[in-house]
């Protein structure tokens, strides 16, 4: 298969610090992805891991000011990470979109809902007018809100988080992007209306082929949306494979632990939970090894001293172990 | 407005009791009238054999046996950073109950706090430290700590684990499961969290917009919920695997109406799918559908 040509999105060798000189910290360790067309990314870890950094390096969001990104950033062909912020500005919600956790503070209060989406599609295409109003209705229609033309008039505070969230998507899709990196989408959102935006998601990527990434910490929310998974630790991916294979065989002891910690999976009874000792690390706390050997059960003494690489353990399948090999059916 | 509107149920002494329901249902409104960090309305409760309230007969416990009653009942919050006074040190965070109650005094109190703070995997070298100095998960630890100090009987823990990393979670609740056991403790858990509650709770309640709409054991429940509103919350929890996808939902349409203009009859019929004229009108009650579960709704026989 030639990647080349499927990929929308490559990252290579994405390394991103945050602070000057002796503050500097690393946040992302030298990251690669390959998004494929029309495929759904799932970006998963706990805070700190680095997903939402990855996120908004894409994006260019980052201030030059005090953060640093280095490695390549390609999409669609076109390498983002040297382009002007001017280039970066006509590609940001138009070609690639971002959703994010909060619908109650990505929402200008002070515009209402039609004037917010019809600005993207005024600033990226030129629409304005009655067409700009007409296809801002079709937007919230395509969405699932209902009675789409009084809500295009109202404020933001009248519409409940899972309707600002709708709204976000709209406005992500404004454009027809041709990736939507959603920031835990639906994390701030109950369970009937989390279920209701993934649903929609799912929808919109069905309908319009659009590439995806979807970052969350929630393995039930990977499970119902992604194609692909990329488990992320300390800023390194950790494993990466597709979601099927990665639910039926976690090969990483992180992964492992991720799994086996989630509650109400099949019948557990009322067994002792599995769990991964120790804390999440932050930036701050650098390991020379492998970053998660500190919490590790399997850890060895080269996992403290030598931080694996990223290798392929199946065909798909990357794990970054030491020890995978010795370890591939049982954990304790 | 009312938050919560007329809810009964029982939790048995050494069980946990589960009540869960999506933002605004009133699980945590139901959780602080029985600390009586908020005054019901009306009903009335009983702990221990003890009348803490009876709005109808119109008597209140004394404030200073309330006083007494507040160590055998403690809380656990959801966030640990906010619960936690920043000033103090953790050993004295949970010294001050201790002190408050009289249960020890001076260096008798610290030991005790120290003893606390070790059961629940703080190391005493770190007892001098701040909140600040922890991460999420261990200051969880000091808030149960906290909690435990006093030697309750009952602990009411409001969504102790939702602002934790999903793998400190399980390690939380691993600790709350094994200090019930050496203590014999009485939990009321509210959570928001359905995969949570099966694996935690023996008995729980669904609550929707301030009532309860079912309960009953967690097999009971999770077996086969008897509900609309019950078995579209199940029905909406994510799937386990990617295999398992598209499984069949119940859909919910829209959102949660506002309690402060709560619907007529039952309260879940504007985004009931198998709701009915007379739902509109007429009120359900709790009713036994076998054993322990009870349901709430008028037509569960029906579209069962």
């Amino acid at each position: 298969m030639n990647t080349e040509v499927d990929a929308i999105l490559r990252i290579e060798e994405l390394v991103v610090h945050f602070g000057r000189r002796e503050e500097r910290i690393a946040v992302i360790n030298g990251i690669n992805l390959n998004l494929k067309k029309g495929r759904v990314l799932g970006l998963v870890g706990e805070s700190g891991c680095g997903k939402s950094v990855t996120s908004l390096a894409i994006m260019g969001l980052l201030s030059p000011d005090d953060s640093e990104v280095e490695g390549k950033i390609i999409f669609d062909g076109q390498e983002l990470t040297c382009l002007s912020q001017e280039k970066m500005g006509q590609i940001r919600g138009n070609s690639i979109a971002m959703v994010f956790q909060e619908p109650m503070t990505s929402l200008n209060p002070v515009f209402t809902i039609g004037y917010q989406i019809g600005e993207v599609l005024s600033l990226h295409q030129g629409i304005t007018g009655e067409e700009n109003r007409q296809h801002c209705i079709e937007l919230l229609r395509s969405v699932n809100i209902p009675d789409s033309e009084r809500i295009y008039q109202y404020y933001p505070h009248k519409l409940s988080g899972g309707m600002r969230q709708r709204v976000m998507i709209a406005m992500a899709m404004a454009c027809r992007p041709k990736l939507i990196i959603a920031d835990e989408p639906t994390t701030a959102l109950d369970v009937t209306i989390q279920a209701q935006i993934l649903d929609l998601f799912k929808e919109l990527g069905e309908k319009q082929g659009t590439s995806m990434i979807f970052i969350s910490h929630d393995l039930g929310v990977i499970a119902e949306i992604a194609d692909d998974v990329a488990v992320m630790y300390a800023g390194h991916i950790m494993e990466e494979c597709t979601a099927v294979e990665l639910y039926d065989n976690p090969l990483h002891p992180y992964t492992y632990g991720l799994m086996n910690a989630r509650r109400g999976s099949s019948d557990q009874g009322k067994t002792r939970l599995y769990s991964i000792p120790g804390i999440v690390p932050s930036p701050y706390d650098v390991v020379p090894g492998c970053p998660f050997a500190p919490r590790c059960t399997r850890a060895r003494e080269v996992c403290k001293c030598e931080i694996p690489a990223l290798r392929e353990v199946k065909p798909g399948h990357k794990v970054r172990c030491w020890e995978v090999e010795n370890h591939t059916a049982t954990f304790d | 407005m009312r938050a919560v509107d007329g809810v009964s149920f029982d939790v048995q002494k050494g069980e946990c009791f589960g009540l869960v329901g999506e933002s605004g249902c009133g699980k945590s409104t139901t959780g602080r009238c029985i600390l009586r960090l908020i005054d019901a309305t009306a009903g009335s409760m009983k702990f221990d054999g003890r009348v803490i309230f009876d709005a109808e007969a119109g008597t209140s416990m004394e404030r200073q046996e309330l006083l007494g009653l507040r160590r055998d009942m403690q809380i656990i919050f959801q966030d640990p950073t906010a619960s936690l006074d920043p000033h103090m040190n953790v050993r004295d965070i949970v010294a001050e109950g201790i002190i408050k109650h009289r249960l020890a005094e001076g260096k008798a109190a610290e030991l005790l706090a120290l003893e606390c703070l070790e059961l629940c995997g703080l190391s005493r070298k770190n007892a001098h430290r701040y909140p600040h100095e922890f991460s999420g998960g261990q200051r969880q630890r000091v808030g149960i700590a906290r909690a435990l100090a006093l030697k309750p009987k009952f602990i009411m823990a409001d969504e102790p684990i939702s602002a934790l990393d999903v793998s400190i979670q399980a390690q939380i609740l691993n600790l709350m499961s094994d200090l019930k056991e050496q203590f014999g403790l009485t939990y009321l858990f509210v959570s928001h969290d359905l995969g949570t509650v099966k694996y935690f709770c023996d008995h729980i309640g669904v609550m929707y917009l301030g009532v309860m709409v079912e309960s009953g054991t967690a097999s009971e429940l999770f077996d086969s919920p008897c509900h609309p509103y019950a078995r579209a919350l199940l029905s909406s929890m994510p799937a386990e695997k990617p295999g398992l996808r598209n499984k069949e939902r119940i859909r919910l349409t829209g959102d949660i109406p506002s309690p402060s203009q709560p619907p007529s009859g039952c309260k879940f019929h504007t985004r009931c799918p198998f709701a009915v004229e007379q739902c509109r009108v007429q009120v359900p009650h709790l009713e036994s559908a076998g054993g322990t579960h009870q349901v709430a709704c008028l037509r569960w026989r029906e579209i069962i």
